[in-house]
């Protein structure tokens, strides 16, 4: 009796595991990558080369006019492909590189022609949307830019190419203009996000979500759900991919990915801890790269809340907290790695036009006392129990930070008590992400410290009072002139000129203290060393082979 | 019974309206825009107005908050749970491909824990106040003490990164061979499985050390019965019957609460999709989400019940 209940519970394992285990997978593949096979897969020549990426975000939409997140855009990098890409690699910042145009000019300020590769084409392998070679034309790129500017179709790129294009056109078949509504010096990263996807799909109504189907290095292999993404070379590409499979692994837990890499598992983590880089900074097979360019993280003051309407208070609190040593504090190591430099006030990151960071430390300070002068200044005194206060009122405020990024949690706390030190009851209040961005948007904040902006055309984002207001970054500080600044500043096509405004736009912003300070941070990337060429452009949201980059996995 | 099952499967009606009103009116007062969210809106990314506008009409976020329930409803009885925010598919699909994870982490998990918690439990009943009651507490104790969180993360230190002899994250798949699955699946399930036996070993141990001081205990043993007898064939058959109930309460838990386990292994399952739809305030999802592991939740209940019946003849008595 009871070995044939010992017998049957076994039997109800294997069943059920034998009727579950295959159930996720949306599609069999032929050769399973598994953490233990890729080690082996590609340790020896003849092998096959996996290039297994450990990705913390989940996938949202693989639809390519709509894009999620950056778990999105690490899959769809690789299967599509824009006009042209930026690559944020460039020694001197942000440089446009070809990708499905080999040129572009601008024949005036309001028009950019693009000539076209006449090597393109859609992808015919995984699919049943296109049987033979099928060559991508300037037609089919007109018909993409018709597809996301027209607002029905709620693509994610309507909001940011609406106001700048004014109509396109197909010229001939291998060349594609851009009529803008005004000129733009940011019109072409603009159109560095339009991913071009076949029309015929929307046509024949073919689900590209399920089915991802472009003309980049990397053909969509198979989806397992919340798992990984397995990405093949696409053989009708013009670069041969220095990599037999790549593999998007979904690993949520940023501390378990870094084991993974110190594992062998996987070969790339877009972004270590900072609790875990020594540990990957000490181990000799792997390596750290810096992100290229530095992410703004800042203390953003709410200039709609009275208090903070006079310039002498948001003066004070920037000047009352020590950012070169809170930076410090948070990002100083052992290993020899800048994670981080103060931003001293200014808010474009150095890699990007607007950036001067020697001018902005020549006016950095960090002075308690003149902090102090100024809040009396202002007519705030300071009470029995030693908080400034002013008509009854006290000097209180919170200080809300996101949960989902303990070194901006920290940054509040640490603020909180450096403006305890003079008198002003501060505190750090921990704030979940979706609640933080809704509080910023509708203006329920008081401080908050925030990241971001940290892309071409960033300051439009950070400070123009319009376009502020549709992200989270909004310190309601309504200036006419900054304003006026930036719309000069990205409608100059003269680089020199350009930058030189922008320069002054920024001073501005940080003359005006709507951002108390903050720091620009270095993400690591953690990579194993046998990994080639990604350092050219480290990023993962644009393709791992193209033109100027191609990533490969050596051998032992 | 059938009747009773009828009776059962009827009550549940006005417990899932009930429920589901409550999901939707805690999320419509929950702050957080989903336009926003979805939009991808924060912190390198701004949307205009109208994109705002036109999005929030298209998801029907501009109703009135009784007419988006009532259209729920309508959907959820027609089995039509709606659309997700994010991913623009099915709400019932997007659940149901993440539902076999949950449910072999699940089933792997309850059965650790079963091996673990019944002998452990019996042991420290049948040897009460010895070394192995003592050694029994001491290890349930510190496994109903341990963060879930630190504990999986100190087995993967340990059994991954130190010794290399399991994966450190993700499913196996059975078409990448028995190993492969045994071995993703072994870290989660223990780390979970774990956790469930220690509280399963103390009920357990009560259980039976309340049952062993029972006269019919006393009656069988008066009798000459081997002790291995009394044990087996007639305490714990009694024992076990209020421990069925606690782990039907489990097994309903463990369905979308596994979410700890979930995130730090990597293992696509709901507990992982519900924590993300939160997030991102993906309302269809989190809503179709819970009203789904509710009913799952009130069904296992009812088959506990069931089981319970079954188990206890007294039960069956009194029910008559």
């Amino acid at each position: 009796m009871k070995k044939r209940s010992l017998a049957l519970l076994l039997a109800l394992v294997l069943a059920i595991g034998l009727t579950m285990g295959g159930c996720n997978s949306s599609e069999t593949s032929e050769d399973p990558a598994n953490s233990e096979g890729n080690e082996s897969q590609s340790g020896s020549e003849g092998e096959e080369r996996v290039l297994t990426i450990a990705s913390p975000y989940a996938i949202g939409s693989l639809t390519p006019w709509i894009s999620n997140s950056d778990g999105d855009r690490y899959v769809l990098g690789n299967v599509y492909e824009a006009l042209i890409e930026a690559n944020t690699g460039a020694a001197d910042g942000v440089e446009y590189v070809p990708a499905i145009a080999e040129s572009w000019e601008y024949t005036d300020d309001m028009t950019l022609v693009f000539k076209i590769r006449e090597n393109v084409y859609w992808q015919t392998e995984g699919n049943d949307l296109f049987d033979e070679k099928v060559q991508v034309t300037a037609h089919d790129v007109k018909a993409v830019f018709d597809f996301v500017l027209d607002e029905t179709n709620a693509s994610t790129e309507w909001g940011d190419l609406n106001p700048l294009i004014e109509s396109v056109e197909a010229t001939d078949d291998f060349t594609f203009t851009v009529h803008a509504k005004k000129p733009s010096a940011i019109l072409l990263n603009e159109i560095s996000g339009v991913l071009i996807f076949p029309m015929k799909a929307i046509e024949e109504d073919f689900d590209l979500t399920q089915q991802p189907v472009g003309t980049g290095a990397f053909i969509f292999a198979d989806y397992k759900v919340d798992d990984s993404v397995t990405l093949t070379p696409n053989p009708d590409y013009r670069v041969t991919p220095n990599v037999d499979k790549v593999v998007i692994e979904i690993v949520p837990d940023k501390a378990v990915a870094a084991i993974a890499l110190q594992n062998g598992e996987v070969d790339i983590v877009p972004q270590i801890l900072t609790t875990d880089l020594e540990a990957v900074a000490s181990d000799e097979d792997l390596k750290l790269i810096p992100n290229s360019v530095g992410w703004y993280r800042y203390i953003g003051i709410n200039c709609s809340n009275e208090i903070f309407q006079d310039l002498k208070v948001r003066q004070a609190i920037s000047m009352a907290i020590d950012f070169e040593a809170i930076t410090e504090t948070l990002f100083g190591n052992d290993f020899g790695a800048t994670l981080a430099v103060n931003s001293y006030g200014g808010a474009v990151p150095p890699e990007f036009e607007g950036a001067d960071l020697e001018a902005w430390k020549a006016v950095y300070e960090y002075n308690p006392e003149k902090a102090q002068s100024l809040l009396e200044e202002a007519g705030w005194t300071k009470g029995s129990d030693g908080i400034y206060e002013k008509d009854g009122q006290k000097l209180s405020f919170a200080i809300k930070c996101p949960t989902n990024d303990q070194n901006r949690v920290k940054l509040g706390e640490m603020a909180a008590t450096y403006l305890k030190t003079i008198g002003i009851d501060a505190s750090a209040q921990p704030t979940e992400w979706a609640t933080m961005t809704a509080d910023i948007a509708s203006g329920n904040t008081e401080l908050f410290v925030m990241g971001g902006g940290s892309v071409v055309g960033g300051m439009n984002m950070l400070f123009h009072s319009v376009t502020s207001q549709g992200g989270s970054h909004n310190v309601f500080y309504p200036d006419p002139e900054l304003d006026a600044l930036l719309d000069e500043g990205y409608a100059t096509i003269d680089d020199d000129a350009r930058i030189e405004i922008l320069k002054e736009a920024a001073m501005r912003a940080l003359e005006n203290k709507v951002h108390a300070g903050g720091y620009f941070e270095y993400v690591q990337i953690g990579m194993n060393k046998r990994v080639t060429d990604f350092e050219k452009s480290p990023t993962l949201w644009y393709s791992l082979c193209n033109d100027y980059r191609n990533v490969g996995v050596d051998g032992e | 019974m059938r009747i009773y099952i009828i009776r059962r499967l009827l009550q549940m009606i006005p417990t899932l309206l009930i429920i589901s009103f409550m999901i939707f009116g805690l999320l419509y007062l929950t702050p957080g825009d989903p336009v926003f969210l979805m939009l991808g809106a924060g912190e390198s990314q701004s949307i205009s107005p109208e994109t705002y506008e036109m999005v929030r009409k298209d998801l029907g976020l501009d109703q009135p908050f009784f007419v988006r329930y009532l259209n729920f409803v309508k959907g959820a009885v027609t089995g039509d749970l709606g659309e997700s925010y994010v991913t623009r598919q099915d709400v019932f699909s997007e659940i149901m491909a993440r539902m076999p994870a949950t449910l072999q982490l699940t089933f792997c998990a309850m059965l650790i824990s079963v091996l673990v918690s019944i002998p452990l439990g019996i042991l420290a009943a049948v040897k009460h106040n010895s070394i192995w009651d003592n050694i029994s507490t001491f290890l349930a104790t510190i496994g109903v003490s341990l963060p879930k969180f630190w504990f999986a993360l100190v087995l993967i230190i340990v059994f991954s990164l130190k010794l290399g002899w399991l994966p450190s994250k993700g499913i196996g798949y059975l078409e990448e061979g028995l190993g492969t699955y045994l071995s993703h699946m072994a870290l989660p399930a223990i780390s979970l499985g774990l956790g469930l036996a220690a509280t399963q070993t103390r009920m357990i141990r009560s259980s039976m050390l309340d049952v062993l001081g029972q006269d019919y205990i006393r009656f069988a043993r008066s009798k000459g019965l081997k002790e291995k007898i009394v044990i087996l064939g007639h305490a714990m058959k009694n024992a076990l019957i209020p421990v069925v109930t606690v782990f039907g309460s489990e097994v309903g838990g463990l369905l979308g609460g596994a979410v700890v386990t979930e995130t730090i292994f990597a293992w696509p399952g709901v507990g992982r999709l519900i924590v993300n739809s939160i997030g991102k305030r993906d309302y269809p999802m989190i809503q179709g989400a819970t009203l789904m592991l509710c009913t799952l939740f009130l069904l296992i209940n009812l088959l506990v019940d069931i089981c319970y019946a079954g188990l206890n003849p007294k039960i069956r008595l009194e029910k008559k």
